[in-house]
């Protein structure tokens, strides 16, 4: 058991084997390679992915389909084998995140979905990739119109 | 670095099976053509750039708990 300090959720001791190991990085974050995803109910949808390496790296992330129910993931088999998620049978063994960039003014904060997170939960791996096409960008609002849309629908069921 | 010289239609090798060939030139623009097994990534430089200042801009950007509520509303089930 090792000990870490989060600044939103305070001191968190982890096991070993929940460590998920990026072995690029992050990219800017590079020399970050070991990572753990805390889920706290209290932040739900939002989690976090809290640096090892270094404790004062925390990024906030977020379930993609959360933000837009018809997001696309488009991962050429390549880079699905870098992290062998092609082995994959069980939904619940890999997991995809987008980075939130949190502004001031909710309007202004931002999420990736150009550059995903994806997970290998089994194995524990974890790899940033960038998606070809025009379909996403690198800054999207988080809280958009489609979203806010999405919700409201949803909400008249 | 090294700097070549190339005319539309010539090419320039790198390493095993990576080749870069120069389709045409315009006065502000080159269309190049490149060839690189599939586990070469092929990346523009401006978008590799504005992931990685994202990233490092998301590390630095912490909402507080009264701000993290009003996200979460949003998203709010029912």
């Amino acid at each position: 058991m090792t000990k870490i300090v989060h600044p939103l959720i305070g001191p968190l001791e982890y096991e070993e084997e929940s460590v998920i190991t990026f072995q690029e990085g992050i990219i800017g974050l590079e020399e970050n390679k070991r990572w753990l995803l805390l889920q706290n109910p209290k932040h739900q949808p939002f989690q976090w992915l809290q640096s090892i390496d270094n404790p004062e790296i925390t990024l906030m992330v977020i379930d993609p389909w959360i933000v837009r129910a018809d997001y696309s993931l488009s991962i050429s088999p390549e880079d699905q084998g870098r992290i062998n998620l092609d082995h994959l049978q069980e939904r619940e063994d890999w997991a995809v995140l987008c980075v939130v960039v949190f502004q001031n003014s909710l309007e202004e904060t931002i999420i990736n979905l150009k550059a995903p997170l994806l997970f290998n939960l089994k194995e524990r791996k974890g790899r940033q990739v960038i998606m070809e096409g025009e379909e996403y960008q690198v800054e999207e609002p988080l809280f958009s119109e489609s979203a806010r849309r999405y919700r409201s629908e949803k909400k008249g069921v | 670095m090294l700097i070549l010289n190339r005319k539309p239609g010539q090419t320039i090798h790198i390493g095993q099976g990576v080749i870069l060939r120069v389709l045409s030139i315009t006065a502000t623009q080159v269309e190049i053509g490149i060839e690189a097994p599939k586990e070469v990534p092929v990346l523009r430089g401006e978008l590799l750039d504005s992931v990685r200042k994202l990233n490092i801009q998301a590390v630095g950007a912490k909402p507080g708990e009264e701000q993290l509520t009003r996200m979460r509303e949003f998203f709010k089930q029912k």
